[in-house]
């Protein structure tokens, strides 16, 4: 995160939280999005009222690793399946999807199912979240190399 | 949570695939920033690998203090009718914490509905530079016209009083003012409020302050002219869209100069 001796400096990973569909409840968001930048990520912060086409062309243009998304209007599951389809058109598929909100236990499986890594209902503890992105990005590190 | 370190040799042998590449991918202007921005490559290491930069692109610099309405006031341009038929990029500076990370805002003041290959726009941390943009922007906005962007804007952090030093690469300075922040001796200083080509106050909504604005253009003319052009005083209001067809103006005019 910091400066190595070598000189050569450590690159953030980037994290995408957005607000997808109609809902303009954002402190869930803002609060993850003051954590994941305290832990050392760079969080791009979408603002509100994001369409699926929003997302996957922000998470394109800021390149970033993972996606986070607050959801509490109940909409969960055809919004990340548009989400899905519109990343899967840009040839984006190797972006870690975590949702937050009001995500009720029945809809975690078909959520899985969808392609969503992470899933973190409201009162989730923050570093759980934290550590979970940890790994997961951790694991796609060593896929790669 | 760190994405590791990028050795110059991968970074460039990746870059140079993508600028020579024929087939234009939807990622490769994303790619090339990242690459460029993440390994401080020098524009020499790509030079013979870009395109020619059109006569009449543009590097315009948004500049000012924090707060002040850089980002709504470019979201304004970025929508502005006369703007709209034209390829825009945007890199827009935040502040990063001292643990590395950085919370990038820029992207809640774009209201623009611009179609995804006529605007790129690229939240960037600043990442502790002792700079205030960084070292290689002249490659990152060179990359960025070898994809035939017309404009590419440059969104600094929010700066400081003594905050000047700005690369001397830009076509146009634009620094982001407001009246809340002093009296006229503010204004009368040095620093900040001696940069830039246009001088924009904004936060004018329906034409209050309006007489410091005069005072600050009195004061400015008052001043013995030396060899340098004065900057030139605009206002307006990024909340009430107004004064941004002047701003609009002194950009087209430089586009429509002749090379």
């Amino acid at each position: 995160m910091t400066n190595s001796h070598s000189g050569a400096k450590e690159i953030p990973s980037r994290v995408l939280i957005s607000k997808i569909g109609l809902d303009g409840h954002d402190r869930g968001a803002l609060i993850v999005s003051r954590y994941l930048k305290d832990q050392g990520y760079e969080v791009v912060y979408s603002g509100l009222h994001k369409t699926p086409a929003d997302v996957a062309s922000i998470a394109l243009q800021e390149d970033v690793q993972a996606i986070g998304l607050s959801i509490l209007s109940g909409s969960h599951l055809p919004l990340i399946k548009q989400l899905k389809t519109e990343l899967a058109n840009r040839n984006i598929n190797s972006v870690i999807i975590f949702v937050g909100g009001t995500i009720p236990k029945a809809d975690e499986a078909p959520l899985r199912e969808l392609g969503v890594d992470g899933i973190f209902p409201t009162a989730t503890p923050l570093s759980k979240i934290g550590e979970w992105l940890k790994d997961e990005l951790q694991k796609r590190k060593s896929l790669k190399n | 949570m760190t994405n590791g370190r990028i050795s110059e040799a991968a970074a460039s042998d990746e870059l140079v695939q993508i600028l020579r590449s024929e087939e234009f991918k939807s990622n490769s202007v994303s790619r090339a920033t990242t690459i460029l921005m993440d390994s401080a490559l020098p524009l020499g290491n790509i030079r013979e690998f870009l395109g020619g930069r059109s006569p009449n692109s543009l590097l315009i610099c948004m500049t000012g203090l924090p707060g002040a309405g850089k980002s709504s006031i470019l979201n304004c341009l970025l929508r502005h009718k006369d703007l709209l038929n034209l390829k825009v990029a945007v890199l827009a500076f935040d502040p990063s914490s001292k643990k590395g990370g950085a919370l990038l805002g820029d992207r809640i003041r774009l209201t623009s509905e611009r179609p995804e290959d006529s605007l790129f726009f690229r939240s960037v941390g600043h990442r502790g530079s002792l700079t205030t943009l960084p070292s290689n922007l002249d490659a990152i906005t060179a990359a960025l016209f070898h994809f035939e962007y017309d404009i590419v804007f440059v969104e600094t952090v929010g700066l400081g009083q003594t905050q000047d030093n700005l690369p001397e690469i830009f076509d146009l300075i634009v620094n982001v003012q407001t009246l809340t922040n002093g009296d006229e001796i503010q204004f009368a200083k040095s620093g900040l409020i001696e940069t830039g080509d246009v001088i924009f106050f904004n936060k004018i909504e329906n034409g209050q302050n309006l007489n410091l604005v005069n005072v600050f253009k009195q004061q400015q003319m008052a001043s013995i002219p030396d060899e340098s052009k004065p900057a030139k005083v605009l206002s307006g209001s990024a909340l009430q869209n107004q004064g941004i067809d002047d701003l609009v103006s002194e950009i087209m005019a430089l586009r429509n100069r002749v090379k």
